[in-house]
């Protein structure tokens, strides 16, 4: 097929998709344009006259959900073993553990991580301690794919090596692969990390502590100043907290 | 200690017998065609041929790593075609394997690499936790200074040159306390000085040990260097078996099918 | 060991023990600050346990029909135009993000500072926000998740773009073309695959991210999902759930056929 033919017939398929994408949306230029100036307000109260006074519990509020976020991906780095192994394709002769594990771990990524907010709170009561439990069991998932993946790209020459001395598959994975792939699953806790200081951040709006709690309230008290200091706030921290992590994981690699 | 070079060989125990072994890959590719051989006790053994020879199979045969398909090789008093997973492992413990790329455990040191080499012998407890006794310790920092590179021996195994990697990895297999000693082109990753390094220390180590030492090489020069015995592979089938001082031109073309040429040659080493 | 002369010292660990030591007391202050308590949890856990159950089949087919359906096309329609709006324009910022094609040095850093903090923003703030000046609805949503999608294909896309061979855009800038004309036709082609791949990663979180943005009224399945929790309608949650994860399957599955087919 000529590049202009592929170039033509792309086009013949995306551009309506794309129309009727957008048709559902009611974008129309009056909306946007009454809008903005309404925005525009909204951001100068925010971010021009945020509130400082208000300095103290946004503080408090922030530490609550970097501890939500480390305890949460530290226990997940720690539940996420046992599952990579399982899922991981090279560790046993058949294939089934490896596909039951990878659907597994694709259906705790997908399940909405506020769902799991909400059944933590059912059973845990409102508070921080819920959003540790769901931040743990949500990233499981991603860290769970993240290990597999590694421990089916491991360097086969060294376990040929070991096999040939008459080490036991277990002795191997000991003393094998382990030493290969725990300084980069240390690394995923950390990537992990970094996004889950984002996801503690929103939780909070259906009460599963940390600072989505205060941001949901003074959204709806639609007091400006005030989300104006807790969105700088998030987003500073999430900014020190990506640099800092980087700079570890990058002397681990 | 038997006195292998004068021809006396036929008096040590033989350690390795192919009977009638051919080896065929699940693709199709026959590697090995009916193949009889003795390895006995002590000797130090060069295997030279094209690539796709069967050198690697030939190897790979003596402890399982590939399967033959028919007829059997014997190893160390065990027919090894059939046996149990458990057993394998038991007949491996006592045969050691160096590959061209070293195979080390890359993070890792030195010291924990060629402590791996006895993880065979640990009851799982103690592999599990990684706690070897101090006599495996002790064996060991032997083998380290055996192989002249215990002042590395915390270093981690990539921060050594190829030489010192290979050392490394002649120290792990020796820690197992082997009988058989394989070498998979262990050179051919490395420059002609520490080349011939290395095929030298492998040949005192195999005489002070006595050790039944296989190499796979395809530098005739070394071959003939080095080797008490040279089996030459063509196509799966030994064209060639007897000592490497004998070897002739039609010797040589017999097994590659082709005359001499420049490059299947190592070249000289500062000795 | 120590008896042995030829053994070098062996080097303190102290990356290992100064980390070790770092983490275990941030996890000794996050075990107290959020209360966490392995007594609490095992007594809470049936509770836990009964909300999941809650969401099991049988489902009645009638709210799929009925209820379902229509915000759940809104959210696939938010997440669709959103990622391939939002990839068309990473597209042109991906260049500049790249210090391949960036014209200079300023550019790049400046670009890629910016991405940085585009993505730093959660999607909830973001989607909040709109809903604000916007009003609630299907667009906040679309707006937030356009945003999101430029962030995330953006990077990715930079990311691509600093490893694809030289060759043919030096080639094509010796003939005298502009940076725009280098690009187009020197690093476009080559990064095609991956163009198309991060855009369905977009779509494909966009769509996940619905649930969350319904939160705050931001259209699509979220909504609905937040209405049905209020009313502890734990089965129909259920019945959500299992749609959305079949609808982002069925992407995923749409992305590797297409990726296969094109690569």
């Amino acid at each position: 097929m000529t590049q202009k033919l592929r170039s033509t017939l792309t086009l013949l398929v995306v551009t309506p998709v794309l129309l009727w994408s957008m048709a559902g949306m009611d974008v129309t230029p009056a909306r946007i344009a009454a809008g903005l100036p309404r925005a525009a307000t909204m951001l100068s109260d925010m971010f021009a006259h945020p509130d400082w006074e208000y300095w103290p519990i946004v503080q408090q509020r922030l530490i609550e959900s970097l501890q939500i976020a480390a305890l949460g991906t530290f226990l997940a780095g720690i539940l996420a073993i046992p599952f990579g192994v399982l899922a991981a394709r090279n560790l046993v002769r058949s294939p089934v553990p490896s596909t039951i594990g990878k659907v597994l771990l694709n259906a705790i990524r997908t399940f909405p991580e506020i769902l799991l907010a909400y059944a933590f709170i059912k059973g845990l009561g409102l508070g921080a301690f819920a959003g540790v439990m769901a931040v743990a069991i949500h990233s499981i998932g991603m860290l769970g794919k993240l290990y597999a993946e590694r421990i089916e790209n491991v360097d086969k020459g060294a376990i040929e090596a070991l096999t040939t001395t008459g080490a036991s598959p277990v002795a191997i994975f000991r003393h094998c692969i382990l030493p290969e792939v725990l300084p980069d699953f240390v690394s995923f806790v950390l990537y992990r990390f970094d996004l889950n200081v984002r996801s503690a951040s929103v939780i909070g709006i259906v009460g599963a502590g940390g600072i989505g709690f205060i941001l949901g309230l003074q959204y709806q008290a639609a007091n400006y100043p005030r989300l104006g200091l807790i969105v700088i706030a998030t987003i500073a921290t999430v900014i020190v907290v990506d640099s800092i992590s980087a700079k570890i994981r990058q002397r681990l690699a | 200690m038997s006195d292998v070079s004068t021809g006396v060989a036929a008096k040590a125990a033989t350690l390795v017998s192919f009977e009638n072994t051919s080896v065929t890959y699940p693709n199709g590719f026959t590697a090995l065609t009916d193949v009889n051989l003795e390895f006995h006790e002590g000797e130090f053994i060069v295997v030279v041929g094209l690539s796709g020879a069967g050198k690697s199979t030939l190897i790979r045969t003596i402890n399982r790593l590939v399967a033959p398909t028919s007829g059997d090789v014997n190893v160390l008093g065990t027919p090894i075609k059939n046996i149990s997973d458990a057993h394998l492992r038991k007949t491996r413990r006592r045969i050691g394997m160096i590959f061209q790329n070293y195979n080390l455990v890359r993070r890792s040191s030195v010291l924990a690499n060629v402590l791996t080499g006895r993880l065979g012998d640990l009851p799982t407890w103690r592999a599990l936790l990684g706690l070897y006794t101090k006599s495996d310790t002790d064996l060991a920092i032997k083998c380290l200074t055996r192989v002249g590179i215990i002042d590395k021996a915390y270093n981690r195994a990539d921060q050594l040159s190829g030489g010192q990697q290979q050392r490394v990895a002649i120290a792990r297999a020796l820690a197992q306390q082997p009988r058989i000693l394989l070498a998979d082109e262990p050179v051919a990753s490395l420059d002609p000085p520490t080349a011939h390094q290395v095929m030298r220390d492998l040949k005192a180590l195999s005489r002070e040990e006595g050790l039944l030492t296989i190499v796979n090489l395809h530098f005739v020069d070394m071959a003939m260097e080095y080797a008490d015995r040279v089996i030459g592979l063509h196509a799966g089938t030994v064209v060639y078996d007897g000592p490497g001082a004998d070897m002739t031109e039609a010797d040589f073309e017999r097994i590659y099918q082709r005359k001499i040429r420049p490059d299947d040659m190592r070249g000289a080493a500062e000795h | 060991m120590s008896t042995h002369p030829a053994l070098p010292k062996r080097p303190f660990p102290w990356m290992s023990v100064v980390g070790t030591a770092i983490t275990a007391i941030i996890l000794i202050w996050s075990v107290q600050g959020t209360k966490f308590n392995l007594w609490v949890l095992a007594d809470g856990l049936p509770n836990v346990l009964r909300f999941f159950k809650g969401m099991l089949p049988p489902w009645p087919m009638d709210f799929v029909t009925g209820q379902l359906i229509p915000p759940m096309v809104e959210t696939i329609r938010i997440a669709l135009a959103a990622s391939m709006l939002g990839a068309a324009l990473a597209l042109p910022v991906a260049f500049m993000a790249s210090n391949t094609v960036a014209p200079n040095k300023w550019v790049y850093q400046i670009t890629r500072n910016l991405l940085n903090l585009i993505r730093t923003i959660p999607d909830l703030v973001l989607a909040a926000l709109l809903a604000s000046a916007f009003g609630i609805g299907a667009f906040p949503g679309f707006l937030a998740l356009l945003v999101f999608s430029f962030g995330v294909v953006a990077k990715l896309l930079a990311d691509t773009v600093e490893t694809i061979d030289r060759g043919p855009m030096d080639a094509i800038a010796t003939t005298g073309a502009t940076r725009i004309l280098q690009a187009r036709h020197g690093v476009f082609p080559q990064i095609v695959p991956e163009f198309i791949a991060y855009t369905l990663y977009a779509f494909e979180i966009n769509v996940r991210a619905a649930t969350v943005l319904g939160l705050v009224g931001a259209g699509g399945v979220g909504v609905l999902l937040k209405t049905q929790i209020a009313f502890l309608n734990y089965t129909n949650v259920g019945i959500i759930t299992a749609v959305t994860f079949a609808v982002v399957m069925l992407i995923d599955t749409l992305s590797s056929t297409i990726r296969r087919r094109l690569v």
